[in-house]
């Protein structure tokens, strides 16, 4: 099962998430955001060093957190990939949009 | 044993249990170098069939099964909705602004095949064991 644990620190938000990043945990995690973004966070940042597996769900959410902070001249970093995610994000032509960085 | 099969009720829940058991079955399997693609295609397909197939209709069931063969693994994930018109869904791509419709763009870029039965409710993929790097 996984965990999402949020803390807001002036205009940014970090997310960090233990386990998948998946259609199964995509509400409770959606919910986390827009709480964080009506509290002011501007830039997101998704902290995924614990996430094996993201599917095509987590990937939309995260275009979605990109949408909804740009509008407010924010952005979004997704941190310490794996390889595999690394590869899954760079071949939807994500890594830019998103900051993708990969994990050290 | 290289076979997995399996038959759910539309429940994300329950396609969570089965997609951890499919990723425990690949590594016991010797397929862990595709492990990743191949669970990711899992769950494209089964919570597909749930969501858009089914409905989250609980009464209505996803059928699952995968073999891992030497050369290959096959994956088939089937439903009890009205399907959908594949051929004309397959190709289209998602702008990198658009929140949904990458499932079957994943399916695309990860599989070395896909296909549908007619009617566009049961999906099969094939993912080649010494596929290169997507």
């Amino acid at each position: 099962m996984s965990v999402c644990s949020a803390r807001l620190e002036g205009q940014c938000g970090v997310v960090a998430i233990q386990g998948d990043f998946t259609a199964l945990v995509v509400p409770e995690i959606g919910r986390e955001l827009k709480d964080m973004v009506a509290k002011g966070a501007r830039q997101l940042v998704f902290d995924l060093s614990d996430t094996y597996m993201l599917d095509s769900s987590g990937i939309g959410l995260l275009i979605a957190a990109a949408n909804t902070v740009a509008s407010h001249a924010g952005s979004v970093r997704v941190t310490n990939v794996s390889a595999e995610i690394f590869r899954l994000l760079q071949s939807m032509r994500l890594v830019n949009r998103l900051q993708v960085s990969p994990a050290e | 044993m290289n076979f997995l099969r399996q038959t759910i009720p539309s429940r994300l829940e329950e396609a969570e249990a089965l997609l951890l058991r499919v990723r425990t079955f690949l590594q016991a399997a010797g397929a862990s170098s595709i492990a990743f693609p191949v669970e990711l295609l899992a769950r494209e397909c089964v919570v597909n069939a749930i969501v858009h197939g089914n409905r989250r209709n609980a009464d209505n069931s996803v059928g699952f099964s995968l073999r891992v063969g030497r050369k290959w693994v096959r994956l088939e994930v089937s439903d009890e909705g009205a399907g959908f018109p594949w051929k004309d869904t397959i190709r289209k791509r998602s702008g990198v602004r658009s929140r949904g419709g990458r499932g079957l763009h994943l399916c695309r870029l990860y599989a070395d095949r896909v296909s549908f039965n007619q009617q566009g409710n049961r999906i099969a993929l094939w993912i080649g064991r010494t596929r290169k790097e997507s």
